[in-house]
Parts: C-alpha cells; sequence; structure tokens
C-alpha cells in the first residue's frame, strides 16, 4: 500500500466534487473511503527524470511531440488523397497496423478521398498537425476541427472511472489516490487494458495534463501483468476477472514505457518505407536486458514467415505448437496475451496426451509461433504453455502456487517451466484429475472455484472441500467470490447447503438475502428491505436501489406499494431515486459493491425481450413494466439537485450517493454527436428518464 | 422493443417537449398492455395503477 495523500489543491478539490460521491461508492467494498484529501501522485525524480529523457530520445526518432500540445475532445475528421489505384485498400481493416479504437476511415463516394474519422481524445500538436485518437498524425491542412472542442488541462482530470479497474486499483494504492488516479486515468482511455493506451498516457503526461504521472503508471500496470501467455483459462469472462483480481505490486513504469516504445517503432518498421530506421529506432527504446528481449522478438518477426501456414501432417510437436494459433471454438475460453485480449482457441490440441512430457520439455522453447497476440510475437514455448491450459481447462500455473500475474520475464518464464516440469516428475504417473483433488488443499478458494468451474470431472469434489472450509463464513470473503461460489456450485448441495447456514448479517448479507430470495425465500430480502427504508445511514438508499431489480424478479402486492410509494416520494429525496436507479439494467450497474447480483441472478436485465416475451417470462416484468408505466406519466420536473448530462450515447445522472446510466442509444460504443459530456435539457421530467430507462435497455 | 420504434424514439427523447411528449405517448401505448399482460402472470391484480394521462400534441398521430 502506497500513501500519497497529503493537501488537496483547489483544482483537485473541483476535480473530487465531480467524482468523489461516486468513487467513495466504489471503492466501498473493500477499502473504506479516505478523507478526500490528496494531491497528483507523482513519480520519484529519477523515474521522471528517465522516462522524460525516454521521451526525448522517441521524439528525436520520429515519435510525435506532444510537448506544448492542447488537449482536444470530440470529433475529428481528415481528408486525404486517396492513393492512385486500389481504393478499397483505404477501407480500414482490423489487421492494419495502424488500426485503433475510435478511428475509422473509409474513402469518399467518389473514392478520390481518404476520410477518417477519429473520436475521442486528440492532441493538437505544437507545429499545428494532429494525433487523432492520440495515436495517428494527420496534417493541419487535412483535419476539419469543427466538431471538437478545446479542453483545458484541468478539466480532462474529470472522468467517470471503470469500476473493474477501480476495484484492482483499491489493492494497489491508497483510497484518496485511487479517486486521483482512476478519475485522471479514465478520461485517457475509458477502458484500460489496451496497450496502446500507455502511449496515450506517455503523450497526455507530455501535454502536460494534470495527474500525467499518474495516468502513465496506470497505464503501464496491465502491461506488465498480462504479458505471459496464458493468464487464465476459465469457463467464462466473470470467473476471469473474479480470478485474477489479486494484490500486485506496481508495474515498473520504465520498463512498460521501453516496451510500449518498442512496440511503436516496431510497427512503423511494418507499415514506413524506413524500416530499418524504424527497426533501429525500436531497439534504440530498450536497455540491458529488454535489449535482449527485443533483438529476439524482432528476429521472431523475421523468421516466421519460413513457417508453412499449417502444420503438414507428420509435423513434429514443436512445428505443430509452432504452427498453432488461437481460433473461433466455443469453449474452453482462454485468456491470454497483452492487454487482455479475448481469444479462444483451436478446437485441436496440437499435442496428444502421449507427448505431454515432450512438451514440457518445450516450455522455455525460443523459436517463433505462428501466434501474434496483437503486440507480442509469441514463441513456441508460450504456445506450448497455451496448449497446456487449453488441455486442462486452467492455468497450469495455479498448480504451481505462482502468480499468474507475474510479469512474464525470462526468469518468470524459466522459473515457472522448471517448476511445471519438477510438478509433472512428482506426480505426472498419476491420473491427473486425482493429483488435482490430493493438491487440492493447498489451492486457495479463489482457485479451487476457477478450477471447479472449469472441470466438471472434479467440481464436486472441490466444492465439497469448500463447504468444509466454509462451515463458517470467511470474514473477509467478499462478496463477489461467494456469489461466483454460489453460481459455480448451484448443483452442489454439499457446499450450498453450509452456506444456507450462515447467518445474514454483516457484509454478506446482501448477496445471502439475494441468493435466499431466487431459492424462493423471500423473507431475508424483506427484513432487509424494511431495515434500510428507516436506515439513517447515508448509504441506505444506494443499498435499497440494489435491492430493487431483486424485488422486481419476485414481484408481490405489497412489494409494489412499497416502491410505488418511494417512487411517488419528494424528487430530491435520495430514496425516491433509489428505485429509479434501481430500474436501470444489471448490464449497466456500476456498483462494485453488487456487481455480483447480475452473476448470481443471470441475466437479469429487468427489460430484456420486452417487445418479445418468452413464455412464462412475462411475470418477471410485472412490476418493472408497473414502475415503468407511472414513471412514464410522471410529469414533475427533475430537480436542479439531481445531475445529469450525456455522454457518449449515455445520459448519467447523479443525486448524492446514486449513480445512474442510461443508454440512450441502441449503438453501443458510437457517441450521439460528440464523446464530451454534454448538458441536457433543463425541462427533463421524470417521465422522460423514464422514456430513456425503457427504450435504452429494451 | 422494435428496432424503428426505438430509433425513432431515441431522437424524440433529446427533443424538444412536443417531440418527447408524443414519444411518451408511443411508449405508453407499447408498455401499457404489455404491464397487464406480466401482471397477470404474476398473479398481481391486472388494474395499472391510475395515472394522469398524457396529452397529446395537436395533430400528432400516435404512429
Amino acid at each position: 500500500m502506497r500513501a500519497h495523500q497529503v493537501i488537496l489543491g483547489p483544482v483537485l478539490a473541483l476535480m473530487l466534487t465531480g467524482v468523489g460521491s461516486y468513487t467513495a461508492a466504489a471503492i466501498a467494498a473493500d477499502v473504506a473511503p479516505a478523507a478526500a484529501v490528496a494531491t497528483p501522485w507523482q513519480f520519484p525524480p529519477a523515474t521522471s527524470q528517465t522516462l522524460d529523457g525516454l521521451m526525448d530520445q522517441a521524439v528525436a526518432l520520429g515519435l510525435p511531440e506532444a510537448r506544448g500540445a492542447q488537449v482536444w475532445r470530440g470529433t475529428l475528421i481528415a481528408t486525404v488523397p486517396a492513393p492512385p489505384g486500389d481504393v478499397a485498400k483505404a477501407n480500414i481493416d482490423e489487421n492494419d497496423p495502424v488500426f485503433t479504437e475510435g478511428i475509422t476511415r473509409q474513402p469518399s463516394a467518389d473514392g478520390k478521398l481518404i476520410v477518417t474519422t477519429a473520436r475521442g481524445t486528440h492532441l493538437l500538436l505544437k507545429d499545428g498537425s494532429w494525433l487523432l485518437a492520440m495515436t495517428e498524425p494527420a496534417a493541419a491542412a487535412s483535419v476539419d476541427a469543427s466538431r471538437v472542442t478545446v479542453v483545458p488541462v484541468a478539466p480532462l482530470v474529470v472522468g467517470e472511472p471503470d469500476p473493474q479497474w477501480l476495484e484492482r486499483l483499491t489493492r494497489e494504492f491508497d483510497p484518496a489516490a485511487v479517486m486521483t488516479l482512476s478519475a485522471c486515468m479514465a478520461t485517457v482511455a475509458q477502458l484500460p487494458g489496451k496497450p496502446e493506451i500507455l502511449l496515450d498516457a506517455c503523450h497526455a503526461r507530455r501535454a502536460g495534463v494534470l495527474n500525467g504521472d499518474a495516468c502513465v503508471q496506470l497505464a503501464a500496470w496491465p502491461w506488465s501483468a498480462c504479458e505471459a501467455p496464458i493468464c487464465l483459462a476459465a469457463a467464462n469472462q466473470e470467473t476471469f476477472a473474479a480470478a485474477t483480481i489479486a494484490p500486485k505490486p506496481l508495474a515498473d513504469a520504465v520498463r512498460a514505457v521501453r516496451v510500449a516504445l518498442f512496440a511503436y517503432f516496431r510497427e512503423r518498421a511494418g507499415t514506413q518505407p524506413d524500416a530499418a530506421r524504424s527497426t533501429a529506432a525500436a531497439l534504440a527504446m530498450l536497455d540491458s536486458p529488454l535489449r535482449a528481449w527485443g533483438e529476439a522478438q524482432l528476429a521472431l518477426d523475421a523468421s516466421v514467415g519460413g513457417l508453412p501456414a499449417s502444420a503438414p501432417e507428420g509435423a513434429d510437436l514443436a512445428l505443430r505448437l509452432q504452427c498453432w494459433t488461437p481460433a473461433q471454438n466455443d469453449a474452453p475460453l482462454v485468456q491470454m496475451g497483452v492487454g487482455g485480449q479475448n481469444v479462444t482457441p483451436s478446437p485441436l490440441l496440437p499435442f496428444t496426451d502421449a507427448e505431454l512430457p515432450a512438451l514440457l520439455a518445450l516450455l522455455e522453447d525460443p523459436r517463433p509461433s505462428r501466434w501474434h497476440d496483437g503486440v507480442l510475437r509469441r514463441t513456441l514455448g508460450d504456445n506450448a504453455w497455451r496448449a497446456l491450459g487449453v488441455k486442462w481447462a486452467f492455468d497450469p500455473r495455479l498448480l504451481l502456487a505462482r502468480d499468474v500475474n507475474a510479469a512474464w520475464t525470462d526468469a518468470e518464464r524459466s522459473a515457472s517451466a522448471q517448476a511445471m516440469r519438477a510438478w509433472w516428475t512428482q506426480h505426472g504417473a498419476k491420473p491427473f484429475g486425482a493429483t488435482l483433488l490430493s493438491q487440492a488443499a493447498s489451492l486457495g478458494d479463489r482457485t479451487l472455484l476457477t478450477i471447479a468451474s472449469a472441470r466438471p470431472t472434479e467440481k464436486a469434489a472441490l466444492c465439497a472441500l469448500l463447504a468444509r472450509r466454509w462451515q463458517n463464513p470467511p470474514a473477509a470473503l467478499p462478496p463477489a467470490l461467494l456469489a461466483q461460489a454460489l453460481r459455480v456450485g448451484r448443483d452442489q448441495s454439499a457446499l450450498t447447503g453450509v452456506i444456507a447456514t450462515w447467518p445474514l448479517t454483516g457484509h454478506l448479507r446482501p448477496v445471502l438475502a439475494a441468493w435466499h430470495q431466487i431459492q424462493g425465500d423471500s423473507a431475508p430480502i424483506d427484513a432487509l428491505w424494511a431495515e434500510l427504508l428507516t436506515s439513517t445511514d447515508a448509504a441506505a438508499p444506494r443499498r435499497l436501489a440494489a435491492l430493487v431489480p431483486i424485488l422486481m424478479e419476485h414481484p408481490s402486492a405489497a412489494r409494489e406499494q412499497q416502491v410505488l410509494t418511494l417512487l411517488r416520494g419528494p424528487l430530491d429525496a435520495p430514496r425516491t431515486w433509489a428505485v429509479l436507479a434501481g430500474l436501470q439494467s444489471w448490464r449497466e450497474w456500476d456498483d462494485p459493491d453488487y456487481e455480483w447480483m447480475g452473476g448470481l441472478a443471470g441475466e437479469s436485465n429487468p427489460f430484456d425481450n420486452v417487445g418479445i416475451p418468452e413464455p412464462g417470462a412475462e411475470m418477471r416484468f410485472a412490476l418493472s413494466l408497473t414502475l415503468i408505466y407511472v414513471a412514464l406519466h410522471d410529469q414533475r420536473l427533475l430537480p436542479a439537485v439531481i445531475d445529469r448530462n450525456m455522454r457518449w450515447n449515455m445520459w448519467r445522472f447523479r443525486c448524492g450517493d446514486l449513480a445512474l446510466s442510461v443508454n440512450a442509444s441502441d449503438d453501443e460504443g458510437e457517441p450521439l454527436d460528440s464523446d464530451a459530456a454534454m448538458p441536457l435539457p433543463a425541462d427533463l421530467r421524470v417521465a422522460d428518464l423514464a422514456a430513456v430507462l425503457l427504450v435504452g435497455n429494451a | 422493443m422494435p428496432w424503428d420504434h426505438q430509433n425513432d424514439l431515441q431522437a424524440n427523447l433529446t427533443d424538444d417537449l412536443a417531440n418527447r411528449d408524443t414519444a411518451l405517448m408511443r411508449l405508453d401505448a407499447l408498455i401499457a398492455p404489455l404491464a397487464r399482460t406480466a401482471r397477470k402472470a404474476a398473479g398481481l391484480p391486472p388494474d395499472l395503477p391510475a395515472v394522469e394521462r398524457i396529452a397529446a400534441p395537436a395533430g400528432e398521430p400516435l404512429f
């Protein structure tokens, strides 16, 4: 835990006013919110100087110069003459190395021009040219900037943090710093975890945004965490997310920036005429021992062309592993690669059971493979790890008690390979399932659940083990992990039977009450609801809101009266707002305290299939449709106390501790006009909000 | 919700008050029968709670 809290500057105070209520709620699950006191997080002076020097060097070698740039937000349109000949090539292609989320490119109607539309954050460089979406250079003359707005440096730090990202961060930083950093980072990129945002963050820092150091540190984090070939093999994304949120040290930002700059120049080497110069620049970004790694990556690139597109009949194991690339397949999902890229593996494993010992000998093999994860060229050894993970349906390193999020350095790779071989020497002769069970007692709860969800053959035994551990509820059990256990173990009476005896108290009470309701016992939720209705706790409205979707799923006349009474209450009261917030789709539910709910109850959007009800599904909508019907006729103006704006395709409202986001468009990810926050009309009524709730969620 | 309604409503909901009321009337016509059916299935009284009607903008057809 690092503490960086000191004194709050006036600009930060302004910023925290905007995001404080949200972030305080978001981090409440694990870390008590600290007083809203923080200064911008900063690198130690030596790190700062190293980063400055690196960027100076990169700029001298061709990286766009962001120093002195202005930050703009919105939609930029750049138009350049199409290259003579094949206009179709101008169409953007995801395999195009310069493809960037937020940028689309297409030929004009007459085919003479290429029109590039870039949305998001852009830099207007000091020389008058642009860096579209902080990534793609564009000459000043080609840009129509009529739809962008300049964003002063200070407001840039105000943004909506990504809750899952935040939860991970709370384990790294002190809460006050998290408030600052997450808001800052989320502005640079809404979705952390993409490697390219590290360079965006470096540009932002160089342009002088407030909290530039924090931007770089946060963007550097997923880089070092996700370089391993297999982060996890899991049955679904939720399991992955739950299993990989674990305490981690801060990333080595300098190392991460070096790798990002290397990747930048390496890409240029593939697309620009001066390949040799770009290759040299790429290597110049690395110091020892990274230099050797970079040279190996470039050598892999150069030599992979000699591999066949697919392994020929009778190819040896090494060649099969070299040619094995991820392909579309239903199961099991394997999360792999830099930046949390989701790839489903090939259905055909490139090895047989008899070849497993031979495969283990190849875990450190440095020869190239055809697997390129979007940033890194993977080695044969990486592909061997991936194959092992697909074979066993979970990350093999879980068996070795190794940190699956450790930076995938040569040392880590080597140590992991040695440990894997040692494990095999000790256990390989026995049936794998039996060995797994014999080791289960030494595995953590989270790992047990991950493996149980991925391996039906051992699920019952693993859940029974968990049940023995959980005779008494663990004091620090996170609600999300309990929800995961209830979901994974829903057909395991040994486990659910134990959990059913737990007292409905403490931080697990909401998830337990919801689970009892799903089992048909409505008393715990009703008791909790009644308690919260009269509670003076400031968090009570937020907790009420979280219960609303459960009440909607399990309607009764009494519950209808209770929520209708709340809905008709004063509009500046958070409890009234709780009903409206509770009506939003669970897909939009952004409170980590309650993010387990959607997972526990399944797809629980109260408005799913409103137009085409599935047989028997109507009752699920009885209360939510009734409340929406009533709200659609509520002509009361939303009071001034309600914050409201439109950002991207979302309407966002906030009342006290409650945030509400609603899709205002069916086209997810597309901004309406601009992604900058826009004020909504002053004459918005409850009816308008209800309509957006319905339309956006339907 | 049918896509054409959704697109139509989406445009109207950020518009002026009269257009928003038109959108609300269309939603009302869409939702009320669905809500009654759902209430019946859930064992709730079929009648929806009493509400004030939305005044139709002059000359505006419902669909």
